[in-house]
């Protein structure tokens, strides 16, 4: 045993890792939502539900002698349909402020895209699952579980300038019957700066990928790109961002659509004491085939929401949100627009 | 896909406003405090979820805790499972202080650039002298701001500026701007959201 012991030590200095000066820190954090959805859609029955969604997540962190800070953490989510434990990146953040995060790490496109403003609730207008138009500037930002991502220190190379670079590959496995993301790589960038008393912030991003088809034994080159501008003066933020890109995914066995697609928001955020209001639009629009087909038929999604946000105290917030979107399917009209209310309170702890 | 006008116009928005030079530390860690990008957001919000595993999940909880200085044990909500040597975060009034001491902190740097007559934090109450702004010569103002309870709530938070303008040579009053009042609190409550989410 003792021997054993001496050869660790040695590997460990041969290594030239630092040496682990306590146990590591075990926290436990978490938030929950609990409040009533009223949907209005275009052709149906209106419904009430009551939207109940709870997670919890265990961290675990260190700090070692040479300054650098591991830390992972899982979560355990209980979301109605989704139920489930999930497990995050292993995160190396150095002391110059610069981080890596390894496996189940994220897109680099996807941590720099600029937040939009847009309502806070649970509101939700179900759409069909053949509609293709995005909703968010992340819709082109695929990641595999066996992927890295490296964030650069804050003013890196210039003031006010952060980038991010993430890469993933897949496990090697035989093609599946649906598509599967093969390997995606991603590079990021945000700046910020001032224009008089207005801080402005500069967020986007690249990604590609490429994806499995089973069917055609090939493999389909997605990619995407993101920008957008956000200004914040004083209580108010006002933010536009555009994505555009393609997707591809299974629709069932042997099937995979390709989707091209863009998404435009936009959204005003003012701030008034306890009190937050958001109003938020999205025009997302998404030409979907079955993989190498030429059809030019838009799928569009079309959207309006607003939420105003009260403090209630510290990790508590009430939220009394709505909105309202217009959908087509394959260029003609279909019936699962319609509106919808929220009001409920979320809790973080 | 059509990269190139898109690159163009973000190099023309650096150029536009990359400005960035001969700024102080204080300057930098200020505008990255309102960098509106997701992953900005996520990071010093102090929530715990990762994006990269549900972006909704991770972003909700970090508007939740932005909007309402942070979890309800404070930043990083750390129930630690080990015990140990670290504090508990819970403490938010000060030893021997019965009001917020991040109000009252927000407050005092809020109001930095004016010279204090009175402040009392047992009472809460901070009276400053009378400021006369550069640009407005003829016009000088002076603040009492009342500080009560230890929550971080609006409530808890009031503004009264007074204000005198100069008429042959002489100082009248002037009515307060209520409007100014609520600028000022909501600047201070801002400032102590920050400052809460930054001590945890």
């Amino acid at each position: 045993m003792k021997k054993e012991l001496l050869m660790a030590t040695a590997l460990v200095s041969t290594l030239g890792a630092a040496s682990v000066a306590q146990a590591v820190t075990a926290t436990m954090a978490g938030s929950m939502k609990i409040g009533a959805e009223f949907d209005s859609p275009e052709n149906g029955v209106d419904t009430q539900n009551v939207i109940d969604l709870s997670n919890f997540n265990v961290s675990l962190s260190e700090t070692t002698d040479g300054g650098t800070t591991i830390s992972s953490s899982f979560e355990i989510v209980d979301e109605g349909a989704v139920d489930a434990d999930d497990d995050n990146a292993l995160k190396l953040t150095f002391t110059d402020g610069s981080a890596l995060e390894l496996l189940n790490a994220g897109s680099a496109l996807g941590t720099h895209d600029v937040a939009i403003p847009g309502a806070a609730g649970e509101m939700g207008v179900a759409g069909t699952s053949a509609n293709a138009a995005p909703t968010g500037l992340d819709f082109a930002a695929p990641a595999t579980v066996l992927g890295v991502e490296w964030h650069s220190a804050a003013d890196f190379m210039m003031d006010g300038l952060k980038l991010s670079a993430s890469y993933g590959t897949d496990s090697g496995a035989a093609k599946a019957a649906t598509s599967r993301v093969e390997n995606a790589w991603g590079i990021g960038a945000t700046y910020v700066t001032s224009a008089g008393d207005t801080a402005l912030t500069i967020g986007g991003g690249l990604s590609g990928s490429e994806v499995a088809v089973l069917q055609t034994q090939s493999a389909a080159d997605d990619g995407g790109f993101t920008i957008g501008v956000s200004a914040v003066t004083g209580d108010l933020t006002v933010a536009v961002g555009y994505a555009d890109g393609d997707t591809t995914r299974g629709v069932g066995s042997n099937t995979n659509i390709q989707t091209d697609a863009d998404v435009l928001k936009a959204g005003i955020k003012y701030v008034s004491g306890d009190i937050t209001m958001n109003l938020g639009v999205v025009s997302g629009t998404g030409t979907d085939n079955i993989f190498g087909g030429t059809s030019t038929a838009t799928d569009s999604h079309d959207e309006m929401n607003a939420s105003v946000t009260y403090a209630v105290a510290s990790g508590v917030s009430a939220i009394i949100g709505y909105t309202n979107v217009d959908q087509s399917d394959e260029g003609a009209s279909d019936d699962t627009g319609g509106s919808s209310w929220y009001i409920g309170a979320t809790m973080s702890f | 896909m059509m990269f190139k006008p898109y690159i163009v116009l973000v190099t023309i928005i650096f150029l536009l406003f990359g400005c960035n030079k001969n700024l102080t530390e204080e300057e930098k860690k200020e505008l990255w405090s309102k960098a509106q990008t997701t992953g900005e957001i996520i990071n010093r919000s102090g929530t715990p979820f990762n994006s990269a595993t549900d972006k909704k999940r991770a972003m909700d909880d970090a508007q939740n805790r932005l909007i309402t200085g942070g979890g309800l044990f404070g930043k990083k909500a750390s129930l630690n499972l080990l015990g140990g040597e670290k504090e508990s975060q819970q403490t938010s009034v000060g030893v021997g202080l019965p009001i917020n001491p991040f109000l009252w902190k927000a407050s005092i740097e809020t109001i930095s650039f004016m010279p204090l007559t009175s402040t009392d934090p047992f009472a809460g109450t901070i009276i400053t002298d009378w400021y006369t702004a550069e640009n407005s010569e003829g016009e000088r103002c002076k603040l009492n701001i009342f500080i009560n309870g230890a929550d971080m709530k609006t409530e808890n938070l009031k503004v009264l500026s007074f204000c005198q303008l100069l008429k042959n040579n002489q100082w009248v009053n002037s009515p307060s701007n209520n409007k100014d009042n609520i600028s000022l609190e909501n600047a201070i409550l801002n400032k102590a959201k920050k400052l809460k989410l930054t001590s945890g």
